[in-house]
């Protein structure tokens, strides 16, 4: 067989099939996609939907591919998740962009929003499965960052873009990581986002680095049993992916999916009786403080191991608010988890039950 | 032989094919392995159009995608080699046409167009995931209206009802809600038509299917009732070819298996059945002295 003429043959395809890609400067943060081009960026929120991101004063291209244009810097935004206020935080911009939250005032940690909720710069738009589209159109917002894909169609008839900010499968160690520079091209902060980045991978490579000295690897299991359902972090969830590196071992390693995913109570019993540590998704102000409080609450959870003999964690309502300080809460959780290595938690972010 | 001849022999033998075919089975066990080490790559693949996927997931992870890449181009010369064998096979039988009946022809023929016919298949696949509207999550509420993808015609959701099922045994899985049925009326100009989509129920209107992926609410007796349903558009490009490639070989089909149930040998043709063949294989091996007796 004339093996040159294959080979030519395969020659030529490539380099039709690579003088036709034009790859840009494109990043995949989980589901969510960030693509650079020459005078605007193209990006893909949660479930797949594209938006063309064109500086103002600049005119979009005819051909939008499908995508929906949003001028930037994005001027005005409402925000459902606390994860993506801590990043307006983070950025600096809180006050200058922020104008609605599905959160009152009295659920919030962080002082400048209450202080701008009290000025009536940001205000609550109602609780995020009871929208006041009324109220949501009197502040106008340029976009709206929700995780509810039902608002889209009622968003669209009010002209308004939704930006989906969560994904159908839990974002892993990496997803997370990244996923500021997801949000940094809609109010040009790109450089900060690569700050920020930047440090959250310089801890999981701290991180990393120490694991080979750990001698004992704790059990941990991240969910709760609510009212029937049990709700659990799977395996490929960066809560999940950080255990593991942090020199932990989590039980839970065969469950994959989305986050806060609902799974049987025989499986998490199962390996509720194996794990040492527990990270529960209650925070304080849901009343839990104590082990006896959970127990009380929810009689079955009172035999598993980290009730009786383990450690159980909850969550502060500033973790929920700290997106931005990732660097920080993988620190806390590694320590909790390793002490011995990264040394005695400060417990800013997670609380003990006794 | 010249340059091009040499190369259609080179691509279209069956040794090269032998090759390929070892190839597609290496890269596809790679393949298994990679696409497990990290799946979210390949995710996306469900919702991109196949060059989209390659120029940015594709590229983006080369560890990761390269056998993905190889096995487009070893598929993609598994088909040329396919077309160019057939065709060259096809145009030899045709060459011997005076000295058999048209029965025997088509007979010999009929692998051929069967192969023919899987090619346009695999071209109808191909179109389908290069070419046309692949539309995701368009999640639609009663009573507003929004686009259809790629055309002026604006359609909108109506009559959305859900079917729960009565499960005596899981407690967590009554009323829940299996099927979900709604009335989808589009808005063509002046032109009004309605048609009726469910799960697994597709519905068409002008080359574009309807396909209803998600909705809620999800259980009967669900708080809070917010209803949507989430359709994926699609506009299929490949269609025709798939209808065209079925048909061709089905006919393929018929033309085998047609004297092979009727019980007749080449009794029709010049030649005795086994004679012909003994001589077809002498032709194929491309011995230059074949000339076929009358």
């Amino acid at each position: 067989m004339p093996k040159k003429q294959v080979i030519l043959f395969i020659a030529v395809i490539y380099a039709i099939l690579f003088s036709a890609c034009d790859m840009g400067n494109f990043e995949s943060i989980g589901s969510f996609t960030v693509k650079k081009q020459k005078s605007c960026t193209v990006v893909s929120d949660g479930i797949g939907r594209k938006f063309m991101l064109v500086p103002r004063g600049e005119k979009a291209p005819e051909n939008t591919g499908g995508a929906t244009v949003i001028y930037t810097p994005v001027k005005r935004v409402i925000a459902f998740s606390t994860c993506d206020v801590s990043f307006l935080v983070g950025f600096g911009i809180l006050q200058e962009v922020l104008v609605g939250v599905t959160r009152e005032k009295k659920d919030w940690t962080n002082e400048s929003i209450r202080k701008a909720m009290d000025e009536g710069k940001i205000v609550f738009i109602g609780d995020s499965t009871l929208i006041n589209y009324e109220l949501l159109k009197s502040v106008k917002p340029d976009i709206v960052f929700t995780w509810n894909a039902a608002i889209i169609p009622l968003l669209e008839d009010l002209n308004i873009p939704a930006v989906i900010t969560n994904a159908q499968t839990a974002m892993g160690l990496e997803a997370q990581i990244k996923y500021v520079k997801f949000v940094a091209p809609f109010f040009h902060k790109e450089r900060e986002a690569g700050v920020f980045s930047n440090k959250f991978l310089k801890t999981v490579e701290y991180i990393k680095s120490k694991t080979p000295d750990v001698q004992q690897r704790p059990s941990v299991i991240w969910g709760d049993v609510y009212n029937k359902r049990v709700l659990v972090e799977p395996n490929n969830a960066w809560v999940a992916q950080l255990v593991k590196l942090s020199g932990g071992k989590y039980e839970l390693d065969d469950v994959e999916g989305a986050s806060c995913l609902e799974i049987t109570i025989e499986r998490f019993f199962l390996a509720g009786r194996k794990a040492d540590i527990m990270f529960t998704y209650r925070s304080p102000k849901t009343g839990i403080n104590t082990k006896r409080q959970l127990a009380i609450d929810n009689p079955l959870m009172a035999s598993i191991r980290p009730m009786t003999s383990g450690q159980i964690y909850s969550p502060k309502e500033i973790y929920y608010e700290s997106y931005h300080r990732l660097d920080e809460i993988m620190l806390e959780i590694a320590s909790i988890l390793q002490p011995e290595v990264f040394g005695v938690p400060h417990y800013e972010f997670f609380q003990k039950l006794q | 032989m010249s340059m091009i001849s040499k190369m259609l022999h080179a691509l279209g033998s069956i040794r090269f094919a032998v090759y390929l075919l070892l190839c597609t089975a290496v890269l596809l066990f790679t393949g298994s392995v990679c696409q497990n080490i990290e799946p979210g790559i390949f995710v996306p693949l469900n919702s991109l159009m196949l060059f989209d996927w390659l120029r940015t997931f594709g590229l983006e992870n080369p560890s990761r995608t390269w056998w993905f890449f190889l096995l487009i181009t070893v598929l993609l010369l598994l088909g040329i080699n396919t077309f160019i064998c057939t065709a060259l096979r096809t145009a030899k039988i045709i060459g011997l046409r005076n000295h058999k009946s048209i029965m025997a022809m088509l007979f010999t023929l009929s692998p051929h167009i069967m192969h023919f016919a899987f090619l346009i298949l695999m071209t109808g696949y191909f179109v389908l995931y290069t070419c046309g509207i692949n539309s995701y999550n368009n999640i639609m509420k009663p009573g507003i209206q929004r686009h259809v993808p790629g055309s002026d015609i604006r359609m909108e959701l109506r009559e959305a009802s859900f079917y729960p099922v009565d499960h005596s045994v899981n407690e967590s899985l009554k009323d829940m809600h299996v099927d979900a049925k709604c009335t989808v009326v589009f808005f063509d100009g002046d032109k009004t038509d309605m048609r009726t989509a469910g799960l697994n129920r597709p519905c068409f209107y002008k080359r574009y299917s309807i396909h209803v992926a998600d909705f809620n609410p999800k259980k009967a007796k669900s708080m809070p009732k917010d209803v949507w349903i989430n359709f994926t558009i699609r506009k299929n490009a490949g269609i025709p070819l798939f209808i065209a490639g079925i048909i061709i070989f089905t006919v393929g089909v018929l033309l085998y298996v047609t004297p092979v149930l009727s019980k007749r040998n080449y009794s029709g043709s010049r030649f005795q059945g086994s004679r012909f063949k003994v001589r077809l294989m002498k032709y194929e091996e491309r011995k230059p002295t074949l000339n076929p007796e009358p």
